[in-house]
């Protein structure tokens, strides 16, 4: 009988391929809330686990385009509606001058912006995290970390830990809220 | 800060605010009082905050008062009661132009070097002690009464000043000697000794076909106000043909590089030349009324074109072609001589030469010269001062009184006057401060500026004017006449002068509460002397008092016609002043010639004109021994090498100049710099000349002395306001220039440029007024009063000598100088700093005012970014300083670089040692710009802008905007502006009438005429800027 | 962040051994031919967690006493300068050299200078990672830091170069009680705010994103509590879910696609400043292109320069080997070329133009006043790093050195011939003029190198110098892994 407080399980791999090989094998048992904490990110790692492409890309395109009509608002406002002035003769909106600090607006607005949301979503789009007092140091130093979290639909303990070992993970353990591990 | 060591009180020139307000309301007064009709006694000053009715119009508004300030009638305008600015007389009847001096008056006025009192000066034994008028009096007078007393003056013109003197002379025997260092009397003996009659008619200029000149200076020095008359001539295309002026000279003058023809004669040899030309029109030409005096041909035997030319150094057909030409334009040309080459020992040879060859060419006939405004000139006086120098060491003189010399400084070396005065057992000194003359007196007895004191002055065609006070005095300084006058009275002196002091007293039962009557004796003197001879009337009378107060208004009173001139007869023992031949100069010799700026150096501490750069060495601050382009480069010299001048026993070393069109056996030094003792400004700038003159024939030789002249180790940097020399117009078309052949086959000649594409954009439209300027280089003689004009109008800071240098001059409108390369030069490098030696030999002078051009598509507008520069719907590119945050960009972006930085805060002075220390740049400005009273001369309608900030011409839109205001009060449209009704202050100052501004799209606009002349050339096109100055071509006249 | 596609033949060596060369493994082809095998990018057999160590080790160890002495140097120069501006600021801008014709001088000359040293570091995280150069992992965070560092020496330049520099914020198009009096976006001096201010942040973000697992490498390696407190908040509790790493990844990828364009943007708009401005010499079409390549050529060098520090002084040979200076090498020499090439074009065009003054302008450049200046800098931009044609010479350290400090003289001149020469003789051959730099022209650009290594040398200190992570993802796994073991590690504490 397994404490209640039961939080999920983790084990651990030595090289990107297990890992790899690993992430397809939890993904086609069906599990949900699982997650491989890496030292590195490993390529195809998306797949294997079953996720979409990040939608990051969509966020950036816009944080682009309010850029874009920021910068070319203000000017046009600045130079032709507030206070229209003659500098050398030449036209109050004189667009092509307008075009660096438009350029220079769009990367702003899209770079920073893409830069904040990324770690906003790092942070939340993420099953239960192992309680901080017990995940492995070794996760940003060489060992590759499996996480099956309690949460998940499917979640019993026994199966789980079977389940690990039989894909080969080492050092599989069940982990509760207050970080006693036991096998 | 630095003080002046000669003050005894340098904390009285501190001005705190309330010491300002104080004088200011004083000077308010005094402006009030010295405008026509004000009858409140003088010493009633009013302060500002309760100012009388009769004043409160004074404020906000300029007051304009006409005076006469050495020799000239001159416009000042006040403000509050301060002078800000020093304009020629618009109605000058006399002709009298108004030189750079009269200019930079103001500066002088507010010199804070002036002693700001009677100084006991103990003979420059001991530190100089204030003291004070009862004290001077006191020892003054008695000796003056005593007797054997002598007063050394400059040249006095002041009818008034001169009867005072007479009448003190006839009581006490005061001896009055006058002397002027940079007249020489070669004129005047000639002119005597040929008409029996001294007084010099005025050449008409303006009636001339063709001008000949020997060695003449008169754009170098136009106090007689030719400049004017000439360039009526200057311009073709006008109503009367165009003049030739051909001038033969050795150093390449003003006057020269604005000849159509320059040919160089040294100095020594001019007179000879001069004789030779006469010569051959004469005696080769046949030409004129002496052709058969028999008396006239034996005089001129000895100077044979050929034997002369060949001395001479120059093919005998130039002087041949000359006296020809000369012939042809008979009774049209005239020839002039009169400049620094008549002070050299030929001098009365060559104005005796002169004359014959105006007699030849029937110069007088036919009315080429204005007898109606013949004058005597000037006295030298050499002669009288070594014989007073000589008295005085003899012990023959108790006391000496000086006032408006400085002999100690500008006396010939062989005077030795300096020992002179040590022999003197009284020496009083009237001058303004304590100067070299001064420092070896017993007192100090400060005289008032001009414009502080009452005067007067006779100028030509019988015209007297009276010098009105436009301020009272700044310092414990009393007027000279008024001084004169009661020391006169007090020794003793009976009639008019006692008569003058008697009247300040209040009249004997008169009401109590009556007004106090004016302080001033010699006020009274004046009126008096005017009523006897000029009004007819006694002062008090009403009649007097009208009379008096409209020749305050008008500035001048046309007196009795003076006497006609003598027939213009030769007096045939006149011709022995020709001579025989002389010996042939050997070796080098030496001219000294007037500081363009400074001349005899009196204004010394005047910071815009020690900043003045000359016209054409282009050096300011200094100056330096000129030496012909090929000796120069034998010499291995370069520019500031310093060299060693040995005239005599007397030896000058100074840095060294390649001066262009110089004659290659002469060098030159300017006289007038190197003051030891003028003030903090002036002190030990450039080196003093004056010691290397010599007296030969009564006369001071300037001119034609021998020297040698030889390296020494050292360098003294000169500061050169301009950078390259050189112009080739087939690559650089800067600066549009003809010949009036080309002129005369295609009235556009001389403006081919590169054109400009299309604009990209469609142009703005002006649709009111628009301000444009044109500028007419044909009669621009680059004299550069307008320089000083914008200066003082703007509020234009002074750099000084380390601002020059570091190339941070603040003037808004500069004169460009350059020499026109060869046209068959089109090699790479003739843009060179020197340029090429053919062209430097014997260069064709260009100048070109240059000022902000207001370009229509003004580069400086687009790249500032704190829009602190754009341009306004009258077509002016505007700077707006408290906007400006320095990047400079604008001026890195102007082609014309006519964009001034403040690199410094110029009006504050950085007073902590340690930053002093380390740079020793730092705080030096404040002693040339704000010491003291300077900032009074300062134009309140005008920002005084502060440190890193931008700045340039802004056509004086301080006056636009007035126009603009009065047009609004007066209910007047504004849409356009006629013709001088705005009159920025270049063109106010401008003699000859070179610049022109207005609003180009007014109906019958001049300026919009001139920017469609075929002359007109707009600056730099094929950039697409677009200026609103137009320059109209240069045309010299090469038709013989 | 994909992993070399490694060979079955794991190949561990040593700096030393390294040739530059493909290894050829005879026979070993897939049908049988020769294999040709990369060189690892990390040497000495290293495994993942020995790279914690090397790297990690310098941010846990007290200084060095050759760090001592870098940093006194360095934070005196800082003084110095900081002193010179002290003293402009309470003069005004008289102490420097500039003059009429002359209005910008050393301080202009060192703002392009250090804007182009920050060109390196953003080009090699971002353009390089598009084009998937591997071998920029060894040096990308290094040359990003010097990036932010450089862009912060160069940012004071335009501030203290105003004539009164305490209006600088006047440039900020804010709604303000003067009108509102905004600024003349025509200019490209306002350009430059919006070009500079985003260069340098986005460079920040794209930086500061990479830094994010590496900081809680270090967090995990941490002892003491609040080292750990610290890491931890700046790496915002990173974990290395792979949920994470998802985003994270294509972030960075979006970030290095906006970054290559904006690093071309930056110099070409710093060029803005002379080419749209109507002098000759500076008024030419050329500028944009010639300014980046410059821009490139002089942060390679910086890099080099550093980075031969570097890995001596923290013995990370291994990491940043010599094919990595190598590859740098081949990029000096190639900008190297490109800017000569720039250089002559200048030349045929001002002959090709026919204008007179553009004409002008290059003779005198070349022989005039200032040719000095022009041959130093062409011959130690265009003519030195040809010495790279020979690999011995790609691959020698001193030589590497030498070359690369020459090259920033050379462009540090390049700009001086730019400012200077264009201006000194312009139009109006009345308003001709010398400049000459004075003693605190020098003191201030001496106190510009002193903020940038006091910089550089504290980033040494507290940050890993090398990408972990990124090195990780490019070693061979076979012999990078930790041997299996069914023992748990311990667990460390996070918070």
């Amino acid at each position: 009988m397994m404490p209640t407080s039961t939080k999920g399980i983790l084990g651990h791999f030595c090289g990107p391929d297990e890992a790899l090989a690993a992430a397809a094998k939890v993904r086609d048992a069906g599990w949900k809330h699982f997650d491989f904490l890496t030292p590195f990110p490993i390529h195809g790692m998306e797949e294997a686990m079953g996720q979409k492409r990040s939608w990051i890309p969509y966020v950036t395109a816009l944080l682009a385009l309010g850029g874009i009509l920021f910068a070319q608002g203000l000017q046009n406002y600045v130079m032709v509606f507030d206070w229209p002035m003659n500098f050398g003769g030449k036209p109050h909106a004189s667009w092509p001058a307008f075009i660096p600090i438009t350029f220079e607006a769009m990367v702003f607005w899209a770079a920073l912006g893409t830069a904040l949301v990324a770690i906003i979503a790092g942070k939340k789009d993420t099953v239960p995290q192992p309680p901080p007092m017990v995940i492995e140091t070794g996760a940003t130093v060489d060992r590759f970390v499996v996480w099956i979290s309690a949460t998940d639909p499917k979640w019993n303990p026994d199966e789980a830990l079977a389940f690990l070992k039989s894909i080969g993970a080492q050092g599989v353990r069940l982990v509760d809220a207050e970080g006693g591990a036991h096998a | 800060m630095k003080r002046n060591e000669t003050s005894p009180h340098p904390e009285a020139l501190e001005v705190d605010r309330r010491e300002f307000l104080r004088v200011g309301g004083a000077l308010a007064a005094a402006g009030a009082l010295a405008s026509a009709g004000c009858r409140q006694p003088q010493e009633a000053t009013v302060p500002f905050h309760d100012m009388s009715e009769k004043l409160v119009d004074g404020q906000g508004q300029p007051r304009f008062f006409a005076s006469v300030l050495d020799g000239s009638p001159v416009l000042l305008r006040t403000r509050e009661g301060r002078p800000i600015l020093v304009a020629p007389s618009p109605d000058d009847a006399s002709g009298r132009g108004t030189t750079l001096r009269h200019h930079a008056a103001l500066m002088d006025l507010y010199d804070p070097d002036r002693a700001p009192g009677p100084v006991w000066v103990r003979r420059g034994k001991g530190a100089p002690v204030a003291s004070a008028w009862t004290v001077v009096t006191s020892e003054v007078v008695p000796r003056l009464a005593k007797g054997s007393a002598v007063l050394l003056t400059g040249p006095v013109s002041s009818p008034s000043l001169k009867a005072a003197i007479a009448e003190i002379s006839a009581k006490t025997g005061l001896v009055h000697v006058a002397y002027a260092p940079l007249e020489s009397d070669a004129v005047a003996t000639a002119w005597l000794r040929a008409f029996g009659d001294a007084r010099v008619p005025r050449p008409r200029l303006d009636k001339a076909d063709l001008v000949v000149g020997f060695g003449a200076e008169f754009l170098d020095d136009p106090s007689d106000g030719l400049e004017r008359d000439f360039a009526l001539r200057r311009a073709p295309g006008g109503g009367a043909p165009m003049s030739r002026f051909i001038q033969l000279e050795g150093r390449l003058t003003l006057t020269g590089a604005n000849a159509d023809r320059r040919i160089r004669v040294r100095d020594s040899e001019l007179a000879s030349v001069a004789a030779a030309v006469a010569h051959a029109v004469v005696i080769g030409q046949r030409a004129g009324p002496l052709a058969n005096d028999a008396e006239v041909a034996k005089a001129l035997a000895p100077f044979a074109p050929e034997v002369v030319a060949k001395r001479a150094g120059i093919d005998p057909s130039v002087l041949t072609g000359l006296a020809a030409e000369l012939a042809k334009a008979r009774g049209r040309a005239v020839v002039l001589a009169g400049g620094t080459a008549s002070a050299s020992p030929s001098g009365e040879t060559l104005e005796m030469a002169t004359l014959l060859l105006n007699l030849s060419i029937d110069a007088f006939g036919a009315g080429l010269f204005d007898e109606a405004a013949a004058e005597a000139p000037r006295a030298g006086g050499a002669r009288a001062l070594a014989a007073l120098a000589d008295d005085l060491r003899a012990g023959k003189v108790a006391t000496l009184i000086v006032a408006g010399a400085n002999p100690v400084y500008d006396a010939p070396a062989s005077v030795r006057f300096a020992e002179a005065l040590a022999k003197v057992s009284f020496v009083v000194s009237l001058n303004d401060r304590v100067d070299e003359t001064a420092a070896l007196a017993d007192f100090l007895a400060p005289a008032s500026h001009p414009f502080e004191s009452w005067g007067d002055e006779a100028l030509p065609r019988g015209l007297f004017a009276v010098q009105q006070p436009a301020i009272q005095p700044l310092y414990d300084t009393k007027g000279l006449l008024d001084l004169l006058v009661a020391w006169g009275a007090a020794a003793g002196v009976p009639g008019a002068v006692a008569a003058a002091v008697a009247a300040t007293a209040p009249a004997p039962g008169a009401a109590p509460g009556a007004p106090a009557p004016n302080p001033n004796p010699g006020w009274h003197y004046l009126r008096a002397h005017w009523g006897r001879t000029l009004l007819g009337r006694e002062p008090g009378t009403p009649a007097f008092e009208a009379a008096w107060n409209a020749v305050l208004r008008d500035g001048y009173l046309q007196g009795p016609a003076p006497a006609a001139a003598p027939p213009r007869r030769l007096a045939v023992p006149a011709l022995a002043l020709l001579g025989s031949l002389p010996e042939a100069p050997a070796g080098l010799e030496l001219q000294l010639y007037p500081h363009f700026a400074l001349r005899d150096g009196r204004g010394a501490n005047n910071g815009w004109l020690q900043e003045f750069p000359d016209p054409v060495t282009r050096i300011s601050w200094g100056g330096a021994v000129s030496i012909a382009p090929r000796r120069f480069d034998e010499m291995k010299l370069a520019n500031g090498d310093l060299v060693e001048v040995k005239a005599g026993e007397a030896t000058l070393i100074a840095p060294a100049y390649r001066h262009a069109g110089m004659h290659h056996d002469q060098v030159a030094i300017p006289l007038g710099l190197g003051r030891s003792a003028c003030g903090v400004i002036g002190n030990g700038i450039g080196p003093n000349a004056f010691p290397l003159r010599a007296i030969s024939g009564g006369r001071t030789v300037s001119a034609g002395i021998p020297v040698t002249v030889r390296r020494v180790t050292g360098r003294e940097e000169l500061a050169f306001a301009q950078g390259s020399d050189v112009i080739d117009r087939d690559r650089r078309p800067l600066v549009p220039a003809t010949t009036l052949t080309a002129f005369e086959k295609d009235a556009k000649a001389g403006t081919e440029q590169a054109k400009g594409g299309p604009s990209a954009w469609p142009e703005h439209r002006f649709p009111d007024a628009r301000w444009a300027m044109a500028i007419d280089l044909s009669k621009c003689n680059g004299c550069g009063k307008c320089v000083i004009g914008c200066q003082a109008e703007n509020n234009i800071p002074v750099v000084g000598r380390r601002g020059v240098l570091d190339r941070r001059e603040m003037s808004w409108i500069r004169i460009d100088r350059y020499y026109d390369a060869p046209k068959k030069d089109g090699r790479w490098g003739a843009e060179v700093w020197d340029g090429p030696l053919a062209v430097v030999e014997e260069p064709q002078t260009l100048f070109t005012p240059m000022l902000c051009q207001h370009c229509e598509n003004a580069p400086c507008e687009t790249v500032c970014p704190f829009v602190a520069t754009m341009h306004s719907e009258d077509g002016l590119n505007q700077q707006i300083y408290n906007r400006c945050v320095g990047t400079r960009y604008c001026a890195n972006n102007c082609p014309f670089k006519v964009r001034r930085f403040n690199f410094w805060e110029y009006s504050t002075a950085k007073t902590s040692a340690l930053f002093r220390a380390l740079d020793r740049r730092i705080g030096r400005f404040s002693d040339l710009n704000t010491r003291g009273l300077m900032q009074m001369k300062n134009n309140p309608e005008v920002t005084v802008r502060g440190r890193g900030v931008m700045e340039k011409c802004s056509f004086c839109i301080q006056r636009i905007r007035e126009a603009r205001a009065a047009a609004t009060r007066a209910g007047r449209k504004k849409d356009h502006f006629a013709d001088g009704v705005v009159v920025p202050a270049c063109m106010e100052a401008c003699p000859t009438g070179a610049i022109t501004f207005g609003d180009i799209h007014a109906p019958g606009s001049r300026v919009a005429a001139l920017a469609a002349h075929p002359r007109a050339m707009k600056l730099l096109e094929a950039t697409g800027v677009k200026p609103s100055i137009s320059y109209l071509t240069k045309v010299r006249h090469d038709k013989a | 962040m994909t992993r070399l596609e490694t060979s079955p033949y794991a190949t561990v060596m040593d700096d030393g051994q390294l040739t530059g060369h493909p290894i050829v493994l005879a026979g070993k082809g897939p049908y049988g031919g020769d294999l040709e095998v990369d060189e690892p990018l990390v040497t000495g057999g290293k495994t993942w967690a020995e790279v914690d160590r090397d790297i990690c080790m310098h941010t846990e160890q007290f200084p060095t006493k050759r760090w001592w002495m870098a940093f006194a140097v360095a934070a005196t120069a800082l003084a110095i300068g900081t002193f010179a501006m002290l003293m402009l600021f309470y003069s005004g801008m008289g102490i420097l050299g500039i003059n009429r014709p002359v209005g910008w001088g050393s301080f202009i000359i060192n703002f392009v200078f250090w804007i182009g040293i920050g060109h390196a570091g953003t080009l090699i995280s971002a353009v390089l990672y598009l084009f998937r150069q591997q071998w920029r992992t060894g040096i990308n965070r290094a040359a990003e830091a010097m990036t932010l560092f450089a862009v912060a020496c160069a940012g004071i330049f335009p501030i203290i170069h105003l004539g009164r520099p305490w209006f600088a914020y006047w440039l900020v198009p804010y709604p303000n009680a003067r009108g509102p009096l905004w600024v003349n976006f025509n200019s490209p001096l306002a350009w430059d705010i919006f070009a500079i201010s985003t260069y340098g942040l986005v460079s920040l973000a794209f930086w500061y994103i990479g830094l994010l697992p590496d900081l809680a490498t270090v967090r995990d390696r941490a002892t003491h509590p609040w080292r750990k407190k610290i890491y931890n908040a700046m790496s915002f509790g990173w974990t290395g879910s792979h949920r994470a790493w998802r985003h994270y990844e294509s972030a960075y990828m979006i970030l290095a696609a906006f970054a290559t364009p904006l690093v071309f943007s930056v110099h070409t708009i710093v060029s803005f400043d002379f080419a749209t401005s109507i002098l000759p010499g500076w008024h030419t079409t050329i500028f944009p292109p010639y300014f980046v390549i410059g821009a490139i050529f002089s942060g390679f060098a910086m890099v080099i320069t550093l980075m031969t520090f570097m890995r001596g002084y923290f013995g990370l040979t291994n990491y940043i080997t010599t094919n990595h200076m190598e590859a740098m090498a081949k990029i000096l020499m190639l900008t190297g070329l490109l800017v000569g090439f720039a250089y002559s074009t200048e030349f045929f065009m001002a002959w090709y133009s026919g204008s007179e003054w553009e004409g002008f302008v290059f003779k005198n450049r070349a022989f005039g006043p200032y040719g000095w200046a022009y041959a130093i800098m062409f011959t130690c931009n265009a003519i030195v790093p040809q010495i790279f044609w020979w690999k011995k010479m790609r691959r020698h350290a001193w030589v590497l050195f030498v070359v690369s400090i020459l090259v920033n003289v050379g462009m540090w001149f390049e700009r001086y011939v730019i400012v200077v020469t264009s201006l000194h003789r312009d139009f109006l051959p009345s308003s001709w003029g010398m400049y000459a730099l004075t003693r605190w022209d020098y003191m201030i650009l001496l106190g510009s190198f002193g903020l940038f290594f006091t910089l550089f040398l504290l980033f040494v200190r507290v940050l890993p110098v090398i990408a972990i992570s990124e090195v990780k993802g490019v070693m061979d796994p076979k012999v990078a892994r930790s041997a299996p073991t069914d023992a748990a590690p311990a667990a460390g504490m996070r918070r």
